[in-house]
């Protein structure tokens, strides 16, 4: 042991490693990820989360390899950043890494660190925040990088449901590491910047001989529109953690809690005369479903999900009454707002989102039925509209559907039937309610009639106008107390408001089980 | 008919001031850019170049203030309103009511 006279002051010593570790991959790397554009993994935390507000986990955790020249090239941190903090005041973990620093590459101890994050936010009931900017497992490293991935997948299944969990992709995310954000609840990417595929463009080639560029593979637009894995598309990463820090502004910090409350500004009123225009009352005639949530939620302020992908349902968070709520409509001018494999697949996972979460679901509904085709026979529309219904006959929060045009065949029964224990099913004066349209039910049911008829478009068309009078109005369904009340559009807020009100506290007990089935 | 013939003329009269306006005006414009832009030019030779190519260092300096900023003060389009949550968290207490069960039962 040296004599005192010669040990460094310990709290200079303190300073000087703490400042050391605290520069990861150094001025280096530093540079080297704003030439590519890209914000370093520390200056994210700080975009992220409230000044100052950062408590960091492990920072001088090294990797402990030492084969294939590992024992010289240990950086502090080990490639990766951990800890929580605070977002508007609401208590978040994080974890960043640190593409400067070995690439950002998960090794044992990069894992580990993310692990111990993990356990600590599911102790504490709190969000988890992942950034992601790394290329994939780090090799030296062998099977420990492979059981830390194992690690980090186990847990963010542990959490799944128990506290919100968001990944966001700010650089390369291949091979096993995409599955950690494919389990969490919602994925954001950034334009030209995020990049996620299981194999790379060079892999691809030798495999199937295909050429595709690396932003054709695994870019932000493609997942965004086409794949669906990512919810949210940034055209920087400034907006993108704006729009992480709108998200969370929806959300419990948990599965015990309610919801944030915030101040409604008054606006729309609950009278609101702008809604009388917004659906027409002819059942051929298109509109988008997001006039109608801009003119009953609060202050028209609607967070989007999934906005590319799957767009004949649309679906996202809003407040109604300070409330947050999670909104779902079909979109008519989108394939008329039909449900199809992957409208199902966007809706039935966010109706389980809501329901963990304790968020009401509200529904406008304006669905002419499946999409049909060999195409979504062949592709499993079957088995994919199934989790539609599973979703919403597992949720146990509040649940209302306002038909405001038309709700045809199993796609009501998905979206609006009391059946599937919808709490309150509200409707629109010249809502449809029907196993199918007017026309196609005239042509089945009438077929004989039609055939016989001297004149059978005629017949035809006097029989379509006897089936609409009858089952083409609201009047039918709430007869059989399967719709509670009709209402005038400029009604819809108050009427919305009122109905949450009543259930808002409501409690729906289920056979206990370990889990269901849910036909994936 | 006694007005068509009138009513011809007046139209061909009237276009033909229009047009014949326009041709004189775009006649003056073109003159003019040529008096005065050509004036601009022999008084300030190569004024725009300068502007445009700074000095090398001074370039690094030009491109990382532009890039600072950008980062800084772009200022994001997305609303987050101010929001209050439940300072009683169920959390914590329902998890200490669990074990208290789960210990009377033993």
């Amino acid at each position: 042991m040296p004599p005192d006279s010669e040990r460094p002051d310990p709290i200079d010593e303190l300073k000087t490693l703490t400042s050391k570790a605290q520069a990861l991959g150094g001025v280096a790397s530093e540079e080297r990820q704003h030439k590519q554009g890209k914000l370093t993994a520390r200056e994210r935390i700080d975009l992220l989360l409230d000044a100052e507000s950062f408590s960091e986990l492990n920072l001088f955790v090294e990797t402990r390899a030492t084969d294939f020249g590992m024992d010289a090239r240990r950086t502090p941190g080990d490639g990766v950043i951990t800890g929580s903090g605070y977002v508007n005041g609401q208590l978040v973990f994080v974890a960043s890494q640190d593409f400067g620093a070995l690439g950002g590459s998960l090794g044992e101890m990069h894992a580990e660190k993310i692990v111990k994050m993990q356990e600590l936010a599911m102790k504490a009931g709190a969000p988890i925040v992942t950034i992601l900017d790394s290329g994939g497992a780090r090799i030296h490293e062998g099977v420990l990088a492979l059981h830390g991935y194992a690690q980090i997948f186990h847990n963010n299944t542990q959490a799944s449901g128990v506290i919100p969990q968001i990944s966001i992709i700010v650089g390369p995310c291949a091979g096993g590491a995409v599955y950690s954000p494919a389990i969490t609840d919602f994925v954001f990417m950034v334009d030209g910047l995020s990049k996620m595929f299981i194999t790379g463009p060079e892999v691809i080639k030798a495999v199937t001989g295909e050429d595709v560029s690396v932003e054709e593979l695994g870019g932000g637009a493609v997942h965004s529109s086409t794949s669906g894995n990512a919810h949210f598309l940034a055209k920087d990463e400034h907006e993108c953690f704006e729009m992480v820090k709108k998200l969370l502004s929806f959300l419990p910090s948990n599965n015990l809690d309610d919801p944030p409350l915030s101040d409604t500004t008054g606006w729309p009123p609950d009278e609101n005369p702008e809604l009388d225009g917004v659906v027409p009352a002819d059942a051929t005639r298109a509109y988008d479903v997001r006039d109608l949530v801009a003119n009953v939620f609060d202050d028209g302020d609607f967070l989007e999900v999934h906005a590319d992908f799957a767009k004949n349902i649309v679906v996202g968070f809003a407040r109604l009454g300070g409330k947050p709520v999670g909104v779902v409509g079909n979109q008519p001018t989108h394939l008329a707002g039909v449900l199809d494999i992957d409208s199902s697949d966007k809706l039935a996972r966010f109706v389980r989102f809501c329901d963990a979460f304790n968020l009401p679901l509200v529904n406008f509904v304006d669905v002419p039925g499946y999409l049909p085709g060999t195409q979504q026979e062949y592709g499993g529309v079957i088995r994919h509209g199934a989790k539609v219904l599973f979703a919403y006959s597992e949720a146990s929060v509040p649940k209302i559907a306002l038909i405001v045009r038309k709700s045809y065949g199993g796609a009501y029964i998905a979206m609006s039937g009391f059946g599937l224990g919808y709490d309150r099913v509200l409707a629109y004066p010249f809502a449809e309610i029907a196993v199918m349209g007017p026309e196609g039910a005239a042509n089945i049911i009438f077929r004989r009639e039609i055939d016989e008829a001297k004149d059978p478009e005629k017949m035809r068309g006097e029989k379509i106008e006897e089936y609409r009078s009858l089952f083409a109005t609201p009047y039918t369904a709430a007869k059989y107390g399967l719709v509670d009340v009709i209402i005038e559009p400029r009604h819809t807020r108050s009427a919305l408001i009122r109905a949450l009100e009543t259930i808002a506290h409501k409690r729906e007990d289920r056979p206990r089980k370990k889990h269901g089935n849910i036909p994936l | 008919m006694d007005a068509f013939i009138p009513g011809i003329m007046l139209t061909i009269i009237g276009m033909g001031v229009v047009f014949g306006s326009l041709i004189v005006l775009m006649v003056v414009i073109l003159l003019l850019e040529r008096f005065v832009g050509s004036g601009r030019q022999e008084a300030d030779p190569g004024a725009e170049e300068q502007e445009a190519a700074p000095q090398s260092d001074d370039l690094d300096l030009v491109l990382a203030a532009a890039a600072g900023y950008f980062l800084e003060t772009e200022s994001p389009e997305v609303y987050v309103p101010e929001v209050r949550r439940n300072a009683n968290s169920l959390w914590a207490r329902s998890a200490r009511v669990g074990r208290l069960g789960q210990r009377r039962r033993r």
